[in-house]
């Protein structure tokens, strides 16, 4: 798979069909990968697809040291596609800006198994994002590396279980759960910083008059902001997971994602990242929208 | 010529005893939400087995992610100004790799110099550092290359070397160190030539047994020429300009001040900001750093040149967090590696 | 307030010895629920006086944190007000808001916030009555709930 990729890369930047592609690389450490940005067909062989390439690329289309240099191609699994599905809804790109190198998916790495160096993919080895994909070919591209693989059939879904087990506490358990967690934060915005769909040039903390939230990291200002920042991708969050993986304190933020990409899904049938022809669910409204508990 | 003891396990567990009977409050690494932090421990069984180097650096002790400097409160009579409350209670920390420790010196230029940080140097006075040193450093440590051991005992007090299983090597390094040896005479045995050894050996295999190398010579003085090199747009690219790097490195300190409160009161505070923040030098006409390659290009002129034309030593002690911790791979060896080279290049011209 | 009491506002200094009320921060629409309240005024119904109103120029201007700042601030019970679905002087503000709101109570509810201190309600420029009802039953409610701790403890 990897020689496809990077015969496919190589023909790309030799006919001028772009002018610099985004992709995974061997990382310094054995094992891992990282992002690559390669602008001459010569570099091409650098490229690889293994199960350690999981970062979400799409988070440097909106950067600005990509825009304005010509068309980008991008390899991308499925979940990476849909995080790109959502900037051409919210009009940060258009399509043809951006040349999809989709990569059929069969799972990448988790977090723990980076770290303790596993490399195998296995069911053990797995992101939780992976055992619930329904996206292992990506829905659109422009080339295919691989063949086409069908969604994940139905089984264990890890985050299930544990947003119902915290539903499940009395509402003082479940603020004590999260007091603990986010009392570890720093407000280093690894998470903001990784995600694809945090693109604003002026993120809501660097609004300093008035300060709407404490840039200080004890319990008040990492609540603001995690709360915030979980309402802020309500119905756009494409569970990636790369916020969870950069938080270098392991906080559980796909716990948080999840509940609201779910919620999302189960008051108004939408799910991000599928479909960019329709409108976002919290920039829109139906008429005959639930209002039980308005009064 | 610093006191060396044998320390034996059970008495290394009696001394964290008999240091919070004293009143003392005792941390270690403590592993949780599979992370090692320094926390308060109650007895030496809450060690972290397994034990390579924290996640978060000691730093936190000395300059913590946000702390009040001072209190406001507005009443009739007028603004009321109340300064922090002080920790009362002196603090342990155990079981410091002597990377971190080696921080402490680096650090004291800017707290403890011209300037003396009160909040820094009461932290400093009240806290006992026992440094613990490495046996088996991990992939990512490159201490020796800054000229730094697993061994070492910069910025320690006391400095514990494993001899097997159920024994320390001790040294007694500063003053404090050598009080700690003299309030608890009953917990040391005296340590023999072959201990001595035994204990140079743990450093040397340790030593050895670092991969990661850079060849530091030359690297300050090509900074010094290459602020506006075409290397800093290639090394960033893939920088997401977060801070974890940063917050985790113990020898980075930029901090900012702010004004949490309202008309009736409030809490200024001192907290920990970062250079790879977009907004850290934006200023109302002008942003001297605009791009993240401009941002980057701050961290390593800081740690390797600057501090150096200041104070005379790099700001890094190698202990690799920052590779760890970055979500896409940034190798701090890596690039001055690639620096090495081009000198090496150049040289051969 | 007596002479030399501790200051009132700041979520950093606790109110000492003063018997506690509760604070209702009520964020209503311009155009419908500010007017009823003025309604409610005008026609001297009697109702609580522990909510303060934020009046904004619709629902659909109501920022979610806006709640969490009151919360922040001191506020232990929060109102949300505007105009029926249909009646919108904005024409969809207040459907927006309906979503927005339908969603963000469901994150307060998962972070362990009670649900009870936040109330969402539609109030036109003629039900001054149900203003001030709305305003007793709210107001009711939260001082048998008691203080928000929760936030207040949250400083340091």
């Amino acid at each position: 798979m990897s020689q496809e990729l990077q015969e496919k890369a190589k023909e790309l930047l030799e006919k001028g069909e772009v002018e610099q592609i985004i992709g995974y690389g061997p990382g310094t450490r054995p094992g891992t990968a990282r992002p690559v940005f390669l602008t001459l067909p010569e570099e091409s062989p650098c490229l690889i697809w293994t199960p350690a390439c999981v970062h979400n690329l799409v988070v440097y289309l909106t950067r600005k040291e990509t825009r304005g240099r010509g068309k980008v191609a991008i390899t991308a699994k499925g979940c990476d596609v849909r995080a790109l599905f959502v900037l051409i809804q919210e009009k940060q790109l258009r399509r043809e800006d951006v040349y999809v190198i989709g990569l059929s998916c069969q799972g990448v790495l988790s977090k723990e198994a980076l770290a303790g160096g596993r490399w195998e993919l296995s069911e053990e080895t797995m992101a939780d994002k992976c055992k619930i994909c329904q996206v292992r070919t990506p829905l659109e591209y422009d080339f295919l590396v691989g063949e086409k693989v069908e969604p994940r059939p139905a089984g264990v879904d890890p985050y299930a279980a544990r947003i119902e087990e915290l539903e499940s506490r009395s509402s003082e358990e479940r603020w004590e759960f999260w007091r603990r967690e986010l009392s570890r934060c720093i407000k280093c915005y690894a998470c903001r910083q990784a995600c694809p769909l945090c693109y604003c040039r002026r993120c809501i903390t660097e609004k300093s008059v008035p300060q709407w939230i404490d840039k200080s990291a004890h319990l008040r200002g990492n609540l603001a902001w995690n709360l915030i920042r979980a309402f802020h991708l309500a119905g756009r969050c494409v569970g990636c997971g790369e916020c969870e993986r950069a938080c270098p304190v392991n906080i559980p933020l796909m716990l948080l994602n999840q509940k609201m990409s779910r919620e999302v899904a189960a008051q108004f049938g939408y799910v991000a990242g599928m479909d960019y022809t329709v409108e976002p669910a919290l920039a829109s409204f139906d008429p005959q929208d639930r209002q039980d508990f308005i009064h | 010529m610093v006191k060396e003891r044998i320390l034996s396990r059970a008495n290394r567990d009696r001394l964290l005893d008999r240091l919070r009977e004293e009143g003392l409050r005792v941390f270690g690494p403590r592993l949780t939400d599979g992370l090692v932090l320094f926390l308060e421990i109650q007895s030496a069984s809450e060690l972290a087995p397994d034990y390579r180097n924290s996640t978060r650096s000691i730093k936190d002790f000395f300059l913590p992610p946000q702390e009040p400097l001072l209190r406001y409160g507005v009443r009739k009579e007028g603004v009321e100004v109340q300064p922090p409350a002080g920790e009362e209670a002196g603090t342990v920390l155990f079981g410091v790799r002597p990377c971190d420790a080696a921080y402490l010196p680096i650090i004291d230029r800017v707290f403890s110099g011209e300037e003396k940080d009160q909040l820094y140097l009461s932290r400093r006075e009240k806290t006992l550092i026992i440094g613990l040193s490495c046996e088996t450093p991990e992939d990512t440590c490159f201490c020796t290359s800054l000229g730094y051991s697993p061994g070492g005992s910069q910025g320690c007090d006391l400095l514990l070397t494993p001899l097997g299983e159920d024994r320390f090597f001790v040294e007694f390094i500063s003053e404090r160190g050598e009080q700690v040896a003299v309030r608890f005479p009953e917990l040391w045995q005296d340590a023999s030539a072959s201990d001595r050894e035994r204990r140079r050996g743990v450093e040397a295999e340790a030593k050895a047994s670092i991969q990661r190398r850079v060849d530091m010579k030359g690297i300050k003085e090509w900074l010094d020429g290459h602020f506006d090199d075409p290397l800093w747009e290639e090394i960033s690219r893939r920088c997401l300009g977060c801070a974890a790097c940063y917050y985790l490195c113990p020898t980075c300190h930029c901090f900012d001040i702010v004004d949490e409160g309202d008309m009736w009161g409030g809490t200024r505070r001192r907290i920990w900001d970062s250079c790879s923040f977009g907004h850290f030098t934006q200023m109302p006409a002008h942003q001297p750093r605009e791009t993240q390659a401009r941002r980057y290009r701050q961290r390593i002129m800081h740690k390797f040149k600057y501090y150096v034309d200041r104070f005379g030593i790099f700001a890094c002690v190698g202990c690799g967090r920052c590779l760890k911790a970055c979500p896409v791979g940034i190798d701090l060896t890596e690039i001055l590696g690639i620096i090495r080279d081009r000198l090496s290049a150049a040289e051969r011209k | 307030m007596s002479e030399g009491e501790e200051v009132k506002g700041s979520p950093n200094v606790v109110s000492g010895g003063q018997s506690w009320e509760p604070k209702i921060t009520a964020f209503v629409c311009n155009w419908c629920t500010y007017a009823g309240a003025d309604l409610a005024g005008t026609s001297r119904l009697r109702y609580r006086p522990q909510v303060r109103v934020i009046k904004l120029p619709c629902t659909g201007r109501i920022d979610p944190l806006f709640i969490l700042k009151a919360f922040e601030r001191g506020a232990d019970g929060i109102l949300v007000s505007g105009c029926h679905p249909g009646d919108c002087h904005y024409t969809s503000g207040n459907y927006h808001a309906r979503r927005r709101f339908a969603t963000f109570r469901k994150l307060l509810e998962f972070l362990g916030i009670d649900l009870r201190r936040v109330q969402f309600s539609w109030v036109s420029a003629a039900e001054g009555g149900k203003w001030a009802q709305l305003v007793d039953e709210v107001t009711q409610r939260i001082w048998e709930l008691g203080p928000f701790e929760g936030y207040r403890r949250l400083d340091d």
